[in-house]
């Protein structure tokens, strides 16, 4: 057997092993949370400008532009005459006027 | 406060429920950092990285382990990525000083320059030695041997840590502490 016992390595180990149970707690930096927090508030303001961001103001403009023009597009075809006709039309066609009801109890 | 509220809390990002997280685990986590990586600079940088991620990743938490565990396990990942960047050339500098080539002891090794304000001057060079030996153990070994013989943790939490049975953590634990008494050995026989 090659591993002859040592009696000073033994110990040696020993030593070196037990010197592990006098490590001493160290208080972290009373820095360290504001560090932190200042990090999250970064991290979260990021986030939000990552999801705003890809709404820049020329196309919130071209939104408002295509919005203003197909409302005026919708209020034009409801005011125009060929769809009051057409209006009329249905109505006539599946007897919805006022005229047409009439109350058995009458 | 229920722990799901809180975790609601940290999902919709509340300033406040961050800022109780830090202040419910900071010490923890650094103690944790620190009893892998013995800088305390370094471990304070690591323990920030910590909170950073859990505020990235809250949202891939699915409760299946308790919140303390899971941010134990960022920790304990966030140490072990830390000290393979620093040993990548350097991890077989001590099985090389203990192969009996009498090849010296690499001085400038990354556990070797401790800044641990909590080893006494006297126990330096021997935590120095101690730490790079549990360094030189299987990933799985070291790191049971770390949570539970530096940092002080139980069999209990570091199974709940590692996803192990406690028979499991107790089977590596007596491994790892045979092997590190083994390396101590070989490496003090050179010295002598």
């Amino acid at each position: 057997m090659n591993m002859r016992t040592n009696p000073k390595i033994d110990k040696k180990v020993e030593h070196t092993l037990s010197s592990i149970e006098k490590i001493e707690e160290v208080k972290i930096s009373p820095f360290f949370k504001e560090k932190v927090m200042h990090q999250i508030r970064n991290a979260s303001e990021a986030k939000n400008e990552a999801i705003v961001s890809w709404f820049t103001p020329s196309l919130q403009f071209a939104t408002l532009v295509l919005f203003i023009v197909l409302n005026i597009y919708a209020y034009k075809s409801l005011t125009s005459e060929d769809y009051n006709s057409k209006v009329e039309e249905f109505v006539d066609t599946y007897d919805f006027g006022e005229e047409t009801y009439t109350s058995i109890f009458n | 406060m229920t722990e799901t509220e809180f975790i609601n809390e940290l999902r919709q990002k509340s300033t406040a429920a961050y800022s109780k997280l830090v202040d419910d685990f900071q010490q923890k986590v650094f103690g944790t950092c620190l009893s892998f990586v013995p800088n305390v600079e370094d471990a304070e940088d690591i323990a920030q990285d910590v909170f950073i991620e859990v505020f990235n990743s809250i949202s891939k938490f699915k409760g299946e382990s308790k919140l303390s565990t899971w941010i134990y396990r960022i920790t304990t990942n966030k140490c072990l990525e830390f000290i393979r960047k620093k040993n990548t050339k350097k991890r077989f500098a001590f099985m090389q000083s203990i192969t009996g080539n009498a090849i010296p002891i690499d001085k400038t090794n990354y556990f070797t320059e401790i800044n641990h304000p909590g080893i006494l001057l006297e126990n330096k060079e021997l935590n120095a030695t101690l730490f790079k030996a549990i360094n030189s153990l299987p990933e799985s070994q070291s790191i049971i041997f770390t949570l539970h013989k530096v940092d002080g943790k139980s069999y209990q939490e570091i199974a709940e840590i590692t996803d192990r049975s406690l028979s499991s953590v107790e089977s590596v634990m007596f491994r790892a502490k045979k092997n590190l008494k083994k390396l101590l050995k070989d490496y003090y026989k050179n010295e002598y």
